[in-house]
């Protein structure tokens, strides 16, 4: 849940970068981390481990200015995406109020995606919160590894099989190039913001 | 009531182009895994138009060039498709979403198959990396979770020089020594490591030994009470 400071004319809101272990999260980060440095003001704190995986999570907060003349907090978090740290995924996802879901395009990865995506359902469910019903933005990484020789998961199946449901906004990236990852980034921004004004008239 | 959403979409907008710039287009890939720009930071999914080759920014002039100069290096890594090394990256891939202790079995049982299907008896840089990723895999096997986290980073680090090796048909010998030299160094390194480890006391270890320690004092110290109710 986002946090309003009405005195003070304040909105905190918290957006996590979720899906499978080495999908490509901190990488998101990263690259935002790395090229608005300077105008972001803030560190990024990250917590890594065990063979560079996301242990406990990555940090990066930032401010966007004042929108309807509050001024607003943007945090991105990212979660562990190794299947055994279901804890520490819960533990983030508390008051999270925007999701980027990053899916692997590789084939490989094609189960990962879809226990990833019903765990973030039943993580959020233990918040009575319904992907449903939730600012989320879907991001298929990893689309340039085909030059690699990698075998992908065609656009239309990933669509299929984890956007025909929920029907949110997507978009083809490599994070590690950072192509789209700064639409992803403005498009959930702007879809959490939205959401928590509707918070705020309320 | 549409037109309050709207500006407010438009003092989202604002604020976002001006911190994070508003010259990000938007990419789609083509089936060569090249970028494709779609359309300039408008960030409706749903209404994407391929854009004109007069359209696209100087941003993906220089992806594509980077694209272009890597698809020869590409083309050698593409190479391991249908290949006996296949399998085993498939194994060492799934590692990467959770550690399985087993994958490491499978690593060993893998490297046996593919010495027995492909004639390495002459290739003395490729058994020798096959050698330290057998011994890593059998560590990682008999400690599991105690390994030392550096034995995941060496067994990965360890294949794609395997890959290399394997997929570069002109790579000249000096290369190949010096991509093994510097495998066999990090696993010396981590071996020393490993035994650096070993030689220390456990904290289970130090907890046993201060349990004695406390018996015996205890022990001592009821023989004395012992001693003085007697007298």
């Amino acid at each position: 849940m986002s946090l309003i400071n009405r005195k003070k004319k304040e909105v905190q809101i918290k957006i996590v970068y979720y899906g499978p272990g080495r999908g490509g999260k901190t990488t998101n980060l990263e690259f935002i981390n790395n090229k608005f440095k300077e105008r972001i003001k803030n560190e990024m704190i990250t917590i890594k481990t065990h063979g560079d995986r996301t242990l406990f999570f990555d940090f990066l907060p930032f401010d966007i200015g004042k929108i309807k003349g509050y001024s607003i907090k943007v945090q991105l978090y990212t979660v562990p995406g190794q299947v055994k740290y279901n804890a520490t995924r819960k533990l983030v996802l508390r008051g999270v109020d925007g999701i980027v879901f990053v899916a692997d395009s590789m084939v490989l990865r094609e189960d990962m995606n879809l226990i990833s995506l019903d765990n973030l359902k039943e993580n959020l469910l233990a918040f009575n919160r319904d992907l449903y019903n939730f600012p989320l933005v879907l991001q298929f990484n990893k689309r340039d590894l085909v030059k690699e020789g990698i075998k992908l998961i065609p656009i239309e199946k990933l669509k299929q099989d984890l956007n025909s449901k929920l029907k949110v906004p997507c978009f083809q990236a490599s994070a590690l190039s950072g192509i789209n990852v700064v639409p992803t980034l403005k498009k959930i921004i702007t879809e959490t913001v939205k959401s928590v004004q509707i918070k705020l008239t309320e | 009531m549409t037109d309050i959403k709207n500006n407010q979409e438009t003092e989202i907008s604002q604020n976002l182009d001006s911190l994070f710039g508003d010259d990000e287009p938007i990419f789609e890939f083509d089936d060569t895994g090249s970028p494709v720009v779609l359309e300039n930071t408008n960030m409706d999914s749903n209404s994407k138009k391929k854009g004109d080759d007069s359209k696209v920014s100087d941003d993906t002039i220089e992806l594509k060039q980077v694209c272009d100069t890597d698809d020869k290096k590409n083309q050698e890594k593409a190479d391991i498709k249908n290949t006996s090394l296949e399998n085993l990256k498939v194994i060492i891939l799934s590692n990467e979403w959770e550690i399985n202790f087993n994958n490491f079995q499978k690593i060993i049982d893998e490297i046996k198959k593919i010495k027995v299907k492909e004639n390495y008896t002459d290739n003395e840089p490729i058994l020798k990396l096959f050698k330290i990723m057998e011994s890593l895999s059998k560590y990682l096997l008999k400690y599991k979770i105690n390994s030392k986290q550096e034995a995941f980073n060496a067994i990965e680090t360890t294949y794609k020089n395997i890959e290399i090796l394997f997929s570069k048909s002109n790579i000249s010998k000096q290369e190949q020594d010096q991509i093994v030299t510097a495998s066999i160094k990090d696993f010396k390194k981590l071996k020393a490591l490993i035994a650096h480890k070993s030689s220390e006391k456990t904290p289970d270890d130090l907890i046993k030994a201060a349990v004695k320690r406390i018996k015996i004092f205890i022990k001592k110290e009821i023989a004395l009470l012992r001693q003085e109710l007697k007298t």
